[in-house]
């Protein structure tokens, strides 16, 4: 069997809260927030892994972890079989440039002092990726006509105010490309784009999973987009991932009751079919994850509540070739 | 004077940024109206004008901002002639309320929920002596808008989810019983399911108070859930109008047809080969001749860039500016 590119087991990552030192004193005990907590997944080479999921349900810091951006609480990532927080620091340093990421905002995550050369070109730099000047600029010239940034001669010499949100994401892309990645964690990279321009960064994504081989740990609140982009998803909740399988049978047949109510939720671009549809109405809104709910997380918004749900966390299911489930609904007592 | 019964009436309207490095053309000869008891959505993307827009028909252009000429009928009375204090008086809120875009991170945080909601009442209605009455009001329209009363009136802002915020701001723009909300984006920032609900009780509510919305959005499969019809802005105008099926289905203009091939969909998935629209929109300083659209439209012609071209109906209620259906 090939060693997957990105596995992920039992990963935690948890955030003391502060409240204070007097808090601390007086009650011996300090608050966490589980902002992931225990999730297993892992990533074939090539593919489009999508983990959505709702505001505060853990797939940013997840991405973050993968990255190795934070230190997991407990758990292991490993990249392509190195354990990824295991591994000697120089070995990591080595391997580190394989690993890229993408932000969502790209008004925020390009340096407004440096120009769109020295952004691109960084990355090398740092990691001594080059062996002459004529090199560096070779590859970024390259880099930028992959991304469509054209004549690249013309855009190397501004600051990323002189763009628009469109070409500010092309120069976060080229960034994250100029490496040579495998693998490139994208969190919810065209949320801040107009419409008519994310078709656009969706499909160069998709052209350099052919062209190059990357690997997409692709994160989104945006089911559409994903099912347009993605192979598997995983769908999170409060720290833990519910369901998960291929793309398409999980948004045609979700099966657990978040998942359904989720998809029912959203729009479609198609006034006769998003009138038509029928929706699940959730009540309230996702608790906080300092102390999440007992048994299912999910069981205080559920529908279909048992007395188990409150009790005991159900395991995962497998429902149909890969496609599992964690809700007491589908095991059999 | 305008002669049909329609709630709002823009007639020619262009509303200029004037400033020292030319005009910023943020609406440009639009016309638009809006019927009673009608959802009318304007789509459009970042920086097309749409909000200046809404902003106009509230006379609160944000400075250098004005109306350079053009006509805002409301209930026939032309409101781009009305004083300020009658402005303020009689259309400000009671007549035409409006729904921020972020308005929910906008509530005072200092005060209470209870406070904010009462002071909109005590204000307009000139009722300082009627705490009593305003009070009643508030807890009539936060049951309204599906909330608890004892949970939200006490409460600080920083205290209700985002989803509850987004109620409170809905409840504060019927304070006063308008007859037109305008929302400015009102689910942007709310997850999905969220957004869901809030779209759902925008919809009950103008059915069962019979208030007309015009929603701004660029967020085409919120429209296709909501609207009655669709107003399509590109670069400060107008380029195309129709009924929600028409426009979804049938859409003329070449930048109405991009627009929604290019945004996936949950449904249809891989099977939907997104189309791509080459450049990106124009700064409005000096927007490109003739059809605005010309630079990035497939099908450009000769006269695209000589001259503007005018409007056409294709079917009742269904109106395209494009040379494309100009027959010459």
């Amino acid at each position: 069997m090939e060693t997957p590119v990105l596995e992920v087991n039992n990963l935690k990552k948890y955030f003391a809260v502060s409240k204070g030192l007097l808090y601390s004193i007086l009650f011996k005990r300090v608050d966490y927030v589980k902002a992931v907590d225990g999730i297993s997944f892992d990533i074939k080479e090539k593919e489009i892994f999508v983990l959505a999921g709702e505001t505060g349900c853990g797939k940013t810091t997840t991405g973050k972890v993968v990255l190795g951006l934070y230190k997991p609480t407990d758990g292991q990532v490993k990249y392509k079989g190195f354990d990824i927080f295991r591994i000697r620091r120089r070995q990591w340093r080595r391997i580190r440039h394989k690993l890229q990421m993408i932000y969502q905002d790209p008004y925020e995550s390009l340096n407004p002092r440096q120009r769109v050369f020295d952004i691109i070109s960084e990355p090398l730099r740092l990691n001594k990726l080059y062996k002459s000047k004529d090199e560096l600029y070779d590859r970024v010239m390259k880099v930028m006509e992959d991304v469509k940034l054209v004549p690249p001669e013309d855009f190397m010499i501004r600051y990323p105010h002189e763009l628009s949100g469109g070409q500010r994401q092309r120069v976060a892309i080229a960034r994250a490309i100029v490496t040579n990645p495998d693998f490139i964690v994208a969190d919810e990279p065209v949320s801040m784009l107009d419409a008519s321009l994310r078709a656009s960064i969706l499909n160069l994504l998709l052209e350099f999973r052919e062209k190059l081989g990357v690997t997409y740990l692709y994160i989104t609140h945006d089911l559409a987009t994903a099912r347009y982009v993605g192979d598997r998803m995983a769908i999170m909740y409060l720290g833990q991932i519910v369901e998960m399988g291929n793309i398409d049978d999980l948004i045609e047949n979700p099966q657990h009751p978040y998942t359904q109510a989720l998809i029912s939720s959203i729009p479609v671009p198609d006034p006769e079919y998003t009138r038509r549809k029928r929706r699940i109405r959730l009540e309230g809104e996702p608790p906080t994850p300092i102390n999440p709910p007992s048994g299912c997380r999910f069981h205080p918004r559920c529908p279909y509540r048992m007395d188990i749900c409150e009790k005991e966390e159900p395991t995962y299911v497998d429902v149909k070739d890969g496609h599992i489930v964690k809700c007491w609904l589908h095991i059999k007592r | 004077m305008n002669k049909n019964n329609k709630l709002l009436n823009i007639e020619d309207l262009r509303v200029y940024y004037v400033m020292s490095s030319g005009s910023v053309k943020a609406v440009d000869r639009v016309n638009l109206d809006i019927g009673k008891n009608e959802v009318v959505a304007l789509v459009g993307e970042s920086g097309c004008g749409k909000s200046t827009l809404a902003y106009s028909i509230l006379r609160i252009i944000p400075y250098p901002g004005r109306i350079i000429d053009g006509k805002i009928y409301f209930n026939n009375i032309d409101i781009t002639a009305l004083p300020e204090e009658e402005m303020r008086k009689k259309i400000r809120w009671r007549n035409i309320s409006m729904i921020f875009q972020g308005a929910m991170n906008s509530l005072n945080p200092v005060m209470k929920i209870k406070d904010q909601l009462m002071e909109a009442i005590i204000y307009h209605e000139d009722a300082i002596d009627d705490v009593e009455g305003a009070y009643l009001r508030a807890i009539d329209l936060i049951k309204r808008v599906g909330l608890d009363p004892s949970r939200v009136l006490e409460s600080y802002p920083h205290e209700l989810s985002g989803g509850m915020k987004q109620r409170v701001v809905i409840a504060m723009s019927l304070l006063l019983n308008p007859k037109l909300v305008i929302a400015d984006e009102p689910t942007t920032a709310l997850d999905v399911t969220t957004q869901a609900n809030i779209l759902e009780l925008l919809r009950d509510i103008q059915k069962e108070v019979g208030i007309s919305i015009l929603l701004i959005t660029h967020d085409l499969p919120v429209v296709a859930e909501i609207a009655d019809r669709v107003f399509v802005m590109y670069a400060g105008k107008i380029i195309e109008h129709a009924d929600i099926y028409s426009i979804f289905k049938e859409p003329q203009h070449p930048y109405t047809d991009g627009l929604i091939s290019s945004v996936p969909s949950l449904v249809e998935g891989k099977l939907k080969k997104l189309k791509i629209m080459k450049g990106e929109p124009p700064d409005l300083i000096n927007p490109p001749s003739g059809c605005r659209f010309h630079p990035r439209c497939p099908y450009k012609m000769d006269i695209c860039e000589k001259e503007e071209p005018p409007p056409v109906t294709i079917k009742e209620g269904h109106v395209v500016n494009c040379w494309l259906h100009v027959k010459r």
